[in-house]
């Protein structure tokens, strides 16, 4: 698990998948990139997102999300998540998520409950900023 | 507590309890027994995240002379009274706790509004 400030940045992502070669017992690999949407709320349109995290307890539960996704899909070889701090445009990618596998069966059904988990067990937080510059903290659906 | 936090689990320590008050949870949760009650006196952390580090102004702020988890809850809410109109869970040193903790001297509280990753 990292923690990066900014957005996820095409070279990050071209590095893990470029990474993807030194995993030779692996048969698939599915990758999920969440992005900022430029939503509209009450007429306003989102320009960015500011996410604020307690990165200790992030990390530390992070890798319980890593044990509990082994230990469920015993094909799963390894997972890589990337998330983003700080500000993050619009159309930028904020969180990156990938599971390689023996076969994609797991791979992606490995990757679908890892993106839940991350919603739903890291202590991350996200305050959308709006084209006029007002904000407003953002809760997962 | 509304249908809703029980479901989702926010607010489980949330709102204050008067009917237990401070001196009553400690003598509960975080004040040893025996030998007359010995009074702890701990020095606490505590961090504050997402729109609670709004409510509150700071990210962290050190309490002294606290004596059980009632003591500190209170303490935060006399500093910032708005804190009670937010849904919240409460971590010690990184692990969410689901009943009033007993804190030990030097312990790290975090007061984490919903998560919102992703």
């Amino acid at each position: 698990m990292h923690l990066i400030d900014g957005p996820v940045l095409p070279d990050a992502i071209s590095e893990i998948v470029a990474k993807c070669g030194e995993k030779p017992d692996c048969g698939a690999h599915s990758l999920f990139l969440g992005q900022v949407r430029r939503d509209q709320i009450d007429g306003k349109i989102v320009k960015a997102i500011e996410y604020s995290a307690y990165e200790e307890m992030v990390i530390m539960e992070a890798d319980k999300i890593n044990k509990s996704i082994l230990s469920e899909f015993n094909d799963v070889k390894t997972i890589e998540i990337i998330h983003s701090k700080g500000p993050v445009k619009a159309g930028e990618i904020s969180l990156l998520v990938m599971v390689s596998a023996g076969h994609r069966d797991h791979a992606s059904r490995a990757c679908a409950k890892t993106v839940e988990l991350i919603k739903e067990k890291l202590p991350i937080w996200k305050k959308e900023v709006f084209e006029d510059d007002s904000r407003q903290w953002k809760e997962n659906e | 507590m509304t249908a809703e936090q029980v479901k989702t689990g926010w607010r489980l320590i949330n709102p204050p309890t008067p009917h237990l008050g401070g001196k009553g949870i400690g003598k509960m949760v975080g004040v040893k027994k025996g030998k007359g009650n010995k009074i702890l006196n701990m020095e606490i952390s505590v961090l504050f995240f997402g729109v609670l580090a709004e409510v509150a102004g700071t990210h962290l702020k050190h309490y002294r002379s606290i004596n059980s988890f009632g003591d500190l809850k209170h303490r935060v809410e006399d500093d910032f009274p708005d804190i009670v109109h937010y849904n919240f869970r409460i971590a010690v040193n990184n692990k969410i706790v689901n009943e009033e903790p007993l804190l030990s001297h030097g312990d790290e509280i975090a007061y984490l509004p919903p998560f919102a990753g992703g």
